[in-house]
């Protein structure tokens, strides 16, 4: 573990710029919830003592809306721009390609350093698991898998570019992919066999069965996978520095849930409909 | 003893391109290997295919004994690397760097590394990235030398520095040489500045080695002579065809013998081959002119069908 923590510690000091506005940002999205708690009622009871004239009110309820919008969007500006920002340049600071890297002569195991990247961007996803465990909202809305997979994707297309503008490049690119080849696919299916369903709902079954006993519904379902898949493409780089093998394998996980997404046929509400895992089992698409 | 690097025909293959071709060479164990190349002959290739950053395409190279393509950490501990273009943990400053990789190795020495950055004069609170060249070498030579790795390989740490900064990091460097078994493999197209600590050297060209073998063996073996020669038919360059190189000028010629053993068989070769010679004299070469010799010489050789 000296060596992961030494890893830990070097990154966290490369970093160190970035991790600081990212702290500031964790604390001004905080804020609010953490004024409402503090608070609660007894604000009302305060601002009634202050004898305060409906425009001053009124002006302190703008002053309010205007830093809360601050905070939310000082928190938005650190979890969608400097989380994916922070959790790329940590990946290509010790890069899994070329030759020129130091790590790569150094007695750093592959393991320990996968361990140490992990640790990082844990303890980066951290806070949020925390707030909104502390909210109640793990499980009960799309956030939580959503962020989980966004970030697992950013790591994985990080451990296989070798720096930000081919990070950006790739991911501009597999977006697009993505998108005409989910357009393709769902053209040649309704072309053979119209707007049904890939997949019977006796094979999907099990899925819908464990589905409804985690309390997924369809969308956290695909973002567990696009979570799981990009885990074994990051992990899968790191142990073993076959670039080419990972992309093979990041592209497979695209078109696996792209395909599976597109399993149940349309629908006309898109976000719970590709696979009835929190419906019932004798819904029709 | 085994020695502490063996590359049995070695081949490394990009593309179309063969940057090192066939290549067998050993690394005696304690000796420094000083491995001569123009740019582009192939010296970094064969540097990182020994540690594991490139797989050769044919043939092996095996250091410590163990297959490069196996290279591992517990190998990695006992290996020192420094390369001109290695990227170092630039956003860290000079201690950050010496704690980070003090955590990695087991046999870290504080008191050489003390020696070392008073030796190199370096900054210690200042990031990296704002070091200069030869700066941001001595760094990487400072956290390649304070766990006293038994080979240390070097890919051109002279290149584009001056001589103060070269003559920092040859000390450095012989701060370790009191330790028994220590081998140093260095790579470099600087070889006056490699000539004088080098006590093996090997030459390659294109991928092909032209030679490797002891700087003793090589500074007995070549040599330069100059013969005048008696009125009557001069010289043609076909009677310098073993010559590694040749200049005629009239009844004077100057060429490199690269067989030499003692003034007496010399002498007996240059009267049979030259009856008219009159007078010859032989002087020691300096490594520098035998590598650009060999080196002119392998490229006016036709390659093999």
């Amino acid at each position: 573990m000296k060596i992961v923590f030494a890893q830990l510690k070097k990154d966290m000091r490369c970093q160190r710029g970035a991790l600081i506005l990212w702290v500031i940002c964790l604390v001004l999205g905080a804020l609010p919830y953490l004024a409402a708690t503090a608070l609660g009622h007894s604000m009302e009871k305060s601002l009634d003592m202050l004898n305060l004239s409906e425009g001053q009110r009124l002006a302190g309820a703008v002053s309010m809306v205007a830093i809360f919008i601050t905070c939310a969007m000082a928190a938005m500006f650190g979890m969608f721009l400097l989380l994916p920002i922070l959790v790329t340049q940590v990946v290509h600071e010790d890069p899994l390609m070329g030759t020129t890297a130091f790590w790569q002569t150094r007695p750093i195991p592959r393991s320990k350093m996968l361990l140490a990247k992990t640790l990082f961007i844990g303890v980066l996803l951290l806070p949020l698991m925390l707030a909104m465990a502390k909210g109640g909202k793990i499980g009960d809305d799309q956030f939580w898998p959503a962020m989980a997979a966004w970030i697992a994707a950013v790591a994985a297309l990080a451990s296989i570019t070798p720096g930000t503008g081919a990070w950006f490049g790739y991911g501009l690119a597999f977006l697009f992919g993505k998108q005409i080849f989910s357009g393709t696919i769902n053209q040649i299916w309704n072309h053979y066999h119209g707007p049904s369903a890939l997949f019977s709902d006796e094979t999907l079954r099990p899925l819908i069965a464990v589905g409804s006993l985690l309390h997924f519904n369809a969308s956290d379902f695909y973002h567990l996978c696009y979570l799981l898949g990009f885990a074994v493409v990051f992990i899968h780089q790191y142990l073993t520095l076959r670039t080419k093998r990972s992309l093979a394998l990041f592209i497979a996980v695209l078109a696996a849930v792209g395909v599976l997404q597109m399993s149940a046929g349309p629908s006309p509400d898109n976000s719970n409909s590709v696979i009835r895992i929190n419906s019932s089992s004798s819904q029709t698409p | 003893m085994n020695p502490v690097i063996e590359i049995q025909k070695m081949s490394c293959r990009f593309g179309n391109v063969e940057a090192v071709r066939n290549l067998t060479l050993e690394v005696p164990v304690g000796s420094v290997y000083a491995f001569l190349g123009t740019n582009g002959a192939g010296k970094t290739t064969t540097i990182k295919t020994l540690l594991n950053l490139l797989q050769p395409s044919a043939g092996t190279a095996r250091i410590f004994g163990v297959d490069s393509t196996h290279l591992g950490p517990p190998e990695l501990a006992r290996i020192g690397y420094v390369s001109e273009n290695q990227q170092l943990p630039e956003k860290l400053n000079v201690q950050q760097m010496i704690d980070y990789c003090r955590a990695l190795y087991a046999n870290w020495d504080d008191a050489l590394c003390r020696r070392l950055v008073e030796r190199f004069a370096l900054p210690m609170n200042r990031p990296i990235r704002g070091f200069s060249r030869g700066m941001k070498t001595k760094a990487a030579l400072l956290v390649s030398l304070a766990y006293r790795p038994e080979l240390l390989l070097m890919d051109e740490p002279f290149a584009g520095l001056d001589p103060l900064v070269r003559d920092d990091l040859v000390q450095g460097m012989l701060e370790l040489s009191e330790q028994e078994n220590w081998t140093v493999f260095i790579s470099s197209h600087d070889i006056d500045e490699v000539e004088r600590l080098a006590d093996h050297v090997g030459m390659i060209d294109n991928g092909v080695l032209t030679l490797s073998e002891s700087s003793d063996s090589l500074r007995t073996r070549f040599r330069r002579v100059d013969a005048i020669f008696a009125e009557g038919p001069p010289p043609t360059p076909d009677l310098f065809k073993d010559a590694l190189s040749s200049e005629i000028s009239g009844l004077s010629a100057r060429w490199i013998e690269n067989h030499y053993t003692d003034d007496e068989e010399l002498g007996a070769r240059i009267r049979s081959r030259f009856p008219n010679c009159q007078a010859w004299s032989s002087s020691p070469l300096a490594l520098r002119d035998a590598f650009v010799a060999l080196t002119r010489a392998q490229r006016a050789t036709p390659p093999a069908l």
